[in-house]
């Protein structure tokens, strides 16, 4: 037998398969849009992702009833099958109250902010455990663009870093590649948040380390032209050493469970919002705190107006 | 000998490709959360690699990868060089090992998913220049749980061919034929 008789044509037509990944290679700079040689499959992924949605849902609901039901029986047990059946469908009327309160949730919050949101729906994950990622049944045809927020009335989640037509890729705050500027709320520290893969994050580039606190909340800064500025995005789990300066890292728990979040928004425009002025503490040359509270939206340039009183 | 796979044959492997991986990124989470995922489209890979010819399964498997990078974070670079190093070592075992049969089909696979989770973690170090998460419990859990389903596929693989192609599985020791 031959192992290896090389023919000079083939073996070039192999190692061109081999160079041409590697010249698309590029790790400085993240993919934001398909190329126009994927773009056949990523829209095949992206119909049959949500046609296997749709299905799985519809599956889960009459599989619900079915196995509640599925133990009924006959005749002399009529009251427990009534019974049963009234039981399934309390189940069945509990995880719609649930999601209904849910779903009430997500209207009252879309109602109350001036932004402009998109409601969105997780579709799928990413296909590699090594990334963080989700897509959402909202794309290009909904006019979701590259680099928009996504969050949920609790906080942050992550940005679209990939629309497609009908779907958009999400890249999760927790991924090794998401990265979110970050303020501190107590010490009004300043870093940059980026995602450590699994369920965690961390911040770093910290101005002024030593003001840091264990349980302190994180907010988004506004200044990383994504996210409106005073977004909850994680809170202080642990201290890094504080001895080594532009190395000093702070272990962060976000406060959205990438995994649980089913229904989402995407902030198509903040209208330069600023979300917690009522959390905003600034220094007073006298040294005691003083509080920014809002007390309305000037209309000539869009931007929230606050008066400043001290606190006794 | 043998004849080459029907054209159809390959819309049959392509389209089950895309049902495969819909059913581990959309259906799974949905009914089991954050349980591991089987990884079927390794095992997919694997079958064709094993029974199709060396120029059928590297256009298959560089039509995979693209295929792929459109449902990760990975750029298409990197699940291209991801897949085909899994294709080398498959393609090395096959040159030198090979018998036909479920046996070798399953010692195959389980190569094909531990190799891709390894090289993917090596990859990921060298090429991006970053640490993740090894995360052993999950990757041992998608591997267990991806060797359950590897006799069924197989029978579902054999079964397709059956019906859309003669018998074209290898019964001999064969070399990189290039």
């Amino acid at each position: 037998m031959n192992y290896f008789t090389f023919d000079i044509k083939k073996a070039a037509i192999i190692v061109a398969l081999f160079i041409i990944p590697m010249i698309s290679l590029n790790t400085q700079q993240q993919p934001t849009e398909t190329q126009w040689f994927a773009k056949p499959f990523s829209f095949i992924s992206e119909s049959i992702n949500l046609a296997f949605f749709e299905f799985s849902s519809g599956v889960k609901k009459v599989t619900s009833t079915y196995l509640q039901l599925i133990n009924i029986t006959k005749d002399n047990q009529m009251l427990k099958d009534t019974n049963a059946e009234l039981s399934a469908r309390l189940s069945q009327m509990e995880e719609i109250i649930a999601e209904n309160n849910r779903l009430n949730n997500l209207l009252d919050f879309k109602q109350r902010t001036k932004m402009e949101l998109i409601a969105a729906k997780v579709i799928t994950r990413d296909i590699s455990s090594d990334h963080n990622t989700i897509r959402i049944n909202k794309g290009k045809k909904h006019g979701l663009i590259n680099g928009q927020a996504v969050i949920t009335t609790e906080g942050v989640v992550g940005y679209i870093f990939r629309p497609e037509y009908l779907t958009s890729q999400v890249l999760l705050l927790t991924d090794r590649y998401s990265v979110v500027d970050g303020i501190l709320q107590k010490s009004r520290s300043r870093g940059i948040v980026e995602g450590l893969g699994g369920n965690s994050c961390h911040m770093t580039y910290i101005d002024v380390p030593e003001k840091t606190e264990v349980n302190d909340l994180v907010v988004t800064s506004g200044l990383d032209n994504i996210f409106p500025k005073g977004l909850p995005v994680a809170t202080v789990q642990q201290i890094g050493s504080k001895e080594h300066g532009f190395e000093f890292k702070v272990l962060l728990t976000p406060i959205v469970d990438p995994n649980k979040v089913e229904e989402l928004f995407v902030i198509t425009n903040a209208k330069n919002v600023d979300l917690a002025p009522e959390l905003t503490e600034l220094p007073n040359p006298t040294g005691s705190p003083t509080t920014a509270a809002a007390v309305g939206v000037d209309a000539t340039n869009n931007t929230v107006k606050t008066e400043v009183k001290k606190n006794e | 000998m043998n004849k080459a796979p029907t054209t159809f044959n390959h819309v049959i492997y392509f389209l089950l490709f895309y049902f495969l991986t819909a059913f581990q990124t959309s259906f799974w989470f949905q009914w089991f959360g954050n349980f591991p995922a089987p990884l079927f489209w390794i095992i997919l890979m694997t079958y064709i690699v094993l029974y199709r010819s060396f120029w059928t399964s590297l256009l298959l498997n560089y039509i995979f990868a693209v295929a792929l990078s459109t449902m990760s974070a990975n750029s298409i670079g990197f699940m291209v060089l991801n897949i085909f190093s899994v294709y080398a070592i498959l393609s090395y075992l096959k040159s030198r090992v090979f018998w036909p049969g479920y046996r070798y089909f399953l010692i195959a696979s389980i190569l094909s998913l531990v190799s891709y989770n390894i090289i993917n973690l090596l990859m990921i170090r060298w090429v991006d220049g970053e640490i993740t998460h090894f995360n052993i419990l999950m990757r041992v859990g998608q591997i267990l749980i991806s060797s359950i389903f590897i006799f069924p596929l197989y029978t579902a693989f054999s079964w397709i061919d059956l019906m859309t192609m003669k018998d074209t599985k290898a019964n001999e020791i064969k070399g990189v034929e290039l």
